[in-house]
């Protein structure tokens, strides 16, 4: 007996309660293979569900006194209408697996509870809580083993949509930033990414023309710095102001006699100048250069204020054979001083140094006219 | 427990093999996978239903993934591949959202 109540109640039950737990699949309908066709309702379980909730409390408690004998007249009417849609909607029930959005189409099933209500009312409250417990447990049960044949092509599946995922999202992540980005998105980035090297090739060309300019500018100013220094240098060494270093020749002047004066002398320097003497010092101590004035001393011979006195060693630089004919030619600075009694002696060297410098003159009134 | 099985299963080949996609298998990978999951949550929520079977799941699987990747290779040769892979991920994105607020349901029952 109870056996058979069981169905009866759960059938009835269904469309009023929707919860697919409440029934037994081998029990209620021999006739549908597929477990899922047993329960046309649950494809309409979103929309009813909160109804049958909301209904079941206050129609439980005044009916729940006699379960069996009052659902059962109601129930084979019932029965034989949910045979008949269970074949149309058990396709429903199917292709809620398959697709979704047609939950919305088994409108007749939505439908069915309003015809029926009167009929399962009892029995959903009695099937109710046996039914309720139920189903709390069934979304656990995803989680729990319940090992079966069915399970392995599904968890083939699962692999496979698993290894797919975490290929995709794989490649995804290699194939850099813009592999997902949309074509406007990309088309804009070529864009700002085109403006911004323009901007930066202009820029380029901006900063290398300055680049040039600069050095041109710095070649200019090296070279000019240069030929300011080598002037200085060269004016420098006719000034006196710097010691000076090369090859040349040394005069030694030997006068006994005291007979070699002032004016002697000069001849001596003039000669050395004519011959391209470039720096001309007098004892070590006296540096002949431009303005250099020779006069005689009660001592010697005052040069430039210094006074010098036989014997007279000058040390001129410049190219030593020429200096040495401008001292030694026939009627030159050689017989002038042995005719005055002295000798004259003459070294070409190599190195000769010229360390004294001549007597510093700031030009007082000549100023440099343009 | 198979079932969740062969998902760690898959998740770690994916891993552990770390195979290149061919560029002419790689407009459809994504589709194939979105219009899998689709499916999956589908079985799942027919599985809280107590409608789930095996068979309905690995047809409803493979003609997802194969429709979708059909579809998405007839756009590309029909000079439209962009937006039909849109339109199927839409759809498809609508019927997991639709799966998985059912499954909502059934699990919190709100």
């Amino acid at each position: 007996m109870p056996e058979q109540t069981e169905p009866r109640k759960a059938d009835a039950v269904e469309p009023e309660s929707t919860e697919p737990e409440s029934v037994e699949p081998e029990s209620v309908e021999p006739e549908s293979v597929e477990p899922e066709s047993v329960e046309p309702e649950s494809a309409a379980a979103d929309g009813t569900e909160s109804d049958a909730e909301a209904d079941e409390p206050s129609e439980a408690e005044p009916d729940s006194v006699d379960p069996g004998t009052t659902v059962a007249e109601p129930e084979e009417a019932a029965l034989a209408e949910d045979e008949s849609e269970a074949k149309d909607e058990s396709e429903v029930a199917e292709a809620t697996e398959d697709d979704a959005t047609e939950t919305e189409k088994p409108a007749p099933v939505a439908a069915e509870p309003t015809e029926s209500e009167p009929r399962p009312e009892v029995a959903a409250a009695t099937v109710e809580p046996e039914a309720r417990p139920a189903a709390r447990p069934k979304a656990m049960q995803v989680l729990t083993p319940k090992p079966g044949r069915a399970q392995i092509p599904v968890a083939i599946l699962l692999g496979v949509l698993a290894f797919g995922v975490v290929v995709q999202g794989r490649t995804v992540s290699d194939s850099g930033d813009f592999a997902g980005a949309r074509r406007g998105d990309l088309i804009q980035l070529l864009d700002s990414l085109d403006a911004t090297r323009d901007r930066a090739e202009t820029q380029l060309r901006d900063l290398q023309s300055k680049k040039r300019e600069l050095q041109n500018s710095s070649t200019r100013t090296q070279v000019a710095l240069q030929d300011a220094r080598d002037e200085a240098n060269t004016l420098a060494i006719l000034s006196g102001t710097v010691g000076a270093t090369g090859p040349g020749i040394e005069i030694r002047i030997d006068d006994p006699a005291n007979q070699v004066g002032a004016s002697t002398l000069l001849n001596v320097i003039e000669e050395l100048r004519d011959a391209g003497a470039e720096a001309i010092e007098i004892n070590n101590t006296a540096r002949v250069v431009a303005q250099t004035y020779l006069a005689d001393d009660t001592d010697g011979i005052s040069v430039d204020g210094a006074v010098v006195s036989p014997p007279f060693v000058i040390d001129v630089i410049g190219h030593p054979h020429t200096l040495s004919e401008a001292v030694e030619f026939p009627g030159g600075v050689t017989e002038i001083v042995e005719s005055l009694g002295g000798s004259v002696d003459v070294n070409e060297r190599n190195t000769v140094n010229v360390t004294s410098l001549a007597v510093r003159r700031e030009p007082q009134y000549a100023q440099p006219a343009d | 427990m198979i079932a969740i099985l062969g998902l760690i299963i898959g998740v770690a080949a994916g891993l552990i093999i770390e195979p290149e996609v061919p560029d002419s298998m790689e407009p459809y990978l994504p589709i194939a996978v979105v219009a899998a999951l689709d499916a999956t949550f589908g079985a799942l929520r027919a599985y809280l239903d107590d409608i789930f079977d095996d068979k309905v799941f690995v047809v409803s699987f493979l003609s997802n993934v194969i429709i979708a990747a059909l579809i998405v290779y007839l756009g590309d040769k029909l000079g439209v591949g962009a937006q039909l892979s849109t339109g199927v991920v839409v759809v498809l994105g609508i019927r997991i959202f639709s799966n998985v607020a059912a499954i909502r349901r059934h699990i919190f029952h709100a």
